[in-house]
């Protein structure tokens, strides 16, 4: 097959210097080009790899390398509208991080534009090719513990804000300023928007959909955030199977600019963690563990040093696939429409105080 | 309910004596890796695992097998011995661990691997584990001295010539379809890194079921390689890089050899109940 030309925008999402190796190393793909969002990300990314053109301005880059066939669109929520919007204009294929959009008009307006360019948008939801995800799907859909009844699921983390200022901004990172709830100070857009990995599973492992969704934010740990950090949420799919979820930034942290060595607090930073009960039996599961351990540099405290996080192996093979021979993503924009109006339906629970039926 | 792992069943039969069985699974794993790359192998080649003693082909031009399964010091030039552990994720991290020095400098590492005795033979372990002590603690072994019953348990003490000391505690003691137990922890002035977790003394999986077939549990952790275990993905790693760089397997030979040869003095420390220095002949 042949490598796809591939470049990023804005390099300023958590995920983007796992592009970097991903891109370098994968030979399906052929890394033409970055346009970064200021001077500090640009210094980074010249730091990190040398002989990839980077600009400033995204028209700029794309003038200069017409040969580009698709970008990931490593940036902000607010910034993936009118990103999309010039792929569109330019015929690329679009990589987006998991939050398109949390405003389902600008959404379906993007589905739209997507779709009536036969363009391919795939949502990055790299959790799908994690290997114990891929297990218990197979160990699910093999009826080992029957129907499902229940599901907790955690998807709980560090939080990244002090690296990724946008992901403390809301506006940059709900799409406008929002009040959590009457009388709240703080504002949608911190650790529910950070986390729709387990919205998304839960769909996939019930093979159902929303129809109860109830959330309360406690107070913050990082009381000087104007985002919510915890959160807990629970309800029902249309099957009648119970879930409660935990999206949270409970992992505190060492406030570097940079993601590094020492960047934990908490031994473990991230943690997805399933227990599923069915009508046959119990599973439970650790998608990134188990894992190896040390006290060594550079705080000299117990950390978890993961084994895991081949995971965009999977989902490039996935876009190259889909580009290539015309086919959809299984994290399309349509199907992913569902996760986010579950998620914005947590943020009107909490507003209100009381269940939402989807 | 579903166990994990390939499917076991009898190889071809030849003239090679090797504890090793010809798994179709292991093989078209690698197969599809070979293609997913587009690799071009020199030589047909054929995998075998670490399974129960079988004899393997000799006509096959490329016989990849775990270095620990084949008793012979001098193998045929078609055999290319494999070390699949230093595949295995676990192992890789904690080698970057003291590459990075992240924990620095290493003075002592504690290692230790309990099987059952249909998965691998005493000197087997004792094989892996000289390996992981180089490998990891990043110098030759110097002395040894070994104390060991037959084929049932071992425990020697190793040093490398850097100064570091290293325990091994090997048995096949465990009962007939115990999966293996291990841990390998490295101590440095500055941190301890470990595969298992504190306080806890068995392995960990990533998934647990419980049904009305019983328990099971799962480890996966290569996505490419989704449904192998650890074990077994590991090899498949280590065979895909054998077959991508021809020019490595010299260099495989003569470090079989070299463990094979500390294996032996083991087994010689522990008959004349001595500590016994590293001698210069050897690889």
């Amino acid at each position: 097959m042949k490598p796809l030309k591939i470049a990023m925008l804005s390099l300023t999402h958590g995920h983007t210097r796992k592009y970097y190796q991903t891109l370098k190393d994968s030979p399906k793909l052929d890394w033409v080009a970055v346009c970064a969002e200021n001077d500090a990300v640009e210094e980074r990314f010249r730091r990190a790899v040398a002989d990839v053109p980077c600009y400033r301005d995204e028209a700029e880059m794309f003038d200069r390398h017409p040969e580009i066939e698709a970008v990931v669109l490593a940036s902000a929520n607010n910034q993936h509208a009118r990103q999309m919007e010039m792929c569109v204009e330019r015929g690329v294929h679009i990589l987006s991080m998991k939050i398109p959009s949390f405003d389902l008009a600008e959404y379906d307006r993007m589905t739209e534009a997507v779709e009536s360019a036969g363009l391919v948008c795939q949502i990055e939801l790299e959790l799908h090719y994690n290997p114990v995800v891929d297990r218990v799907k197979r160990l699910v859909a093999a009826g080992e513990v029957g129907p499902l009844r229940s599901v907790q699921a955690t998807n709980i983390t560090l939080s990244p804000v002090w690296a990724f200022p946008w992901q403390g901004v809301p506006e940059d990172s709900y799409g406008r300023r929002v009040s959590l709830a009457a009388g709240d100070g703080r504002f949608r857009g911190g650790a529910l928007c950070d986390h729709p990995h387990i919205f998304d599973l839960i769909r996939w492992l019930t093979g159902s959909d929303f129809d109860t969704i109830y959330a309360e934010a406690a107070p913050n740990i990082r009381t000087d955030m104007e985002v919510e950090d915890l959160l807990l949420v629970s309800g029902k799919m249309t099957d009648g199977c119970t879930f409660l979820l935990d999206p949270s930034w409970s992992r505190l942290e060492e406030r570097l600019e940079e993601p590094g060595p020492g960047w934990e607090v908490f031994p473990k930073r991230m943690e997805v963690n399933l227990t599923l009960s069915g009508e046959r039996g119990s599973l439970m599961a650790d998608c990134f563990g188990p894992n190896v351990y040390h006290n060594g540099a550079p705080r000299d405290r117990y950390t978890v040093q993961y084994t895991y996080f081949d995971e965009w192996i999977g989902l490039i093979d996935e876009f190259c696939d889909c580009i290539r021979h015309g086919r959809t993503p299984q994290i399309n924009l349509r199907w992913h429409r569902r996760t986010i109006e579950a998620m914005n339906a947590c943020y009107e629970s909490i507003a209100r105080g009381q269940p939402v039926r989807m | 309910m579903e166990v994990q792992g390939p499917v076991r069943r009898p190889g071809p039969t030849g003239e090679l004596p090797v504890n090793s069985m010809i798994t179709p699974e292991l093989n078209e794993a690698l197969s599809g890796l070979l293609q997913k790359y587009a690799v071009e192998p020199a030589r047909p080649w054929q995998l075998g695992d670490g399974g129960e003693p079988s004899r393997v082909r000799l006509d096959a031009p490329m016989q990849l097998l775990p270095g620990s399964n084949c008793e012979e010091e001098d193998l045929p030039d078609h055999v290319v011995p494999l070390f699949p552990w230093r595949y295995e994720r676990r192992f890789q991290e904690l080698r970057n661990l003291v590459q990075s020095e992240t924990i620095t400098p290493v003075r002592m590492c504690r290692f230790a691997c309990l099987v059952n005795s249909a998965t691998r033979p005493l000197d087997a372990l004792l094989y892996r584990e000289f390996d992981l002590a180089e490998w990891l603690g990043g110098s030759p072994i110097a002395s040894v001295y070994a104390s060991i019953d037959g084929e049932l348990a071992a425990n020697a003490i190793v040093r490398l010539e850097g100064g570091v000391l290293c325990s091994v505690e090997v048995a096949t003691t465990l009962p007939p379809g115990s999966a293996t137990h291990d841990r390998h922890e490295i101590i440095a002035g500055r941190g301890v890194a470990s595969d298992r977790v504190v306080d806890t003394q068995v392995p960990q999986s990533s998934v647990y079921v419980w049904n009305d077939q019983g328990a099971a549990c799962f480890t996966d952790t290569d996505a490419e390689l989704a449904g192998l275990d650890a074990e077994s993905a590991a090899l498949v790693r280590a065979a895909y890089d054998a077959v991508q760089r021809p020019e490595s397997h010299s260099e495989l030979r003569d470090r079989h050899v070299r463990l094979r040869q500390l294996v032996a003095l083991a087994r010689q420390s522990d008959r004349q109940q001595q500590r016994l220095d590293v001698p210069g002949r050897l690889s």
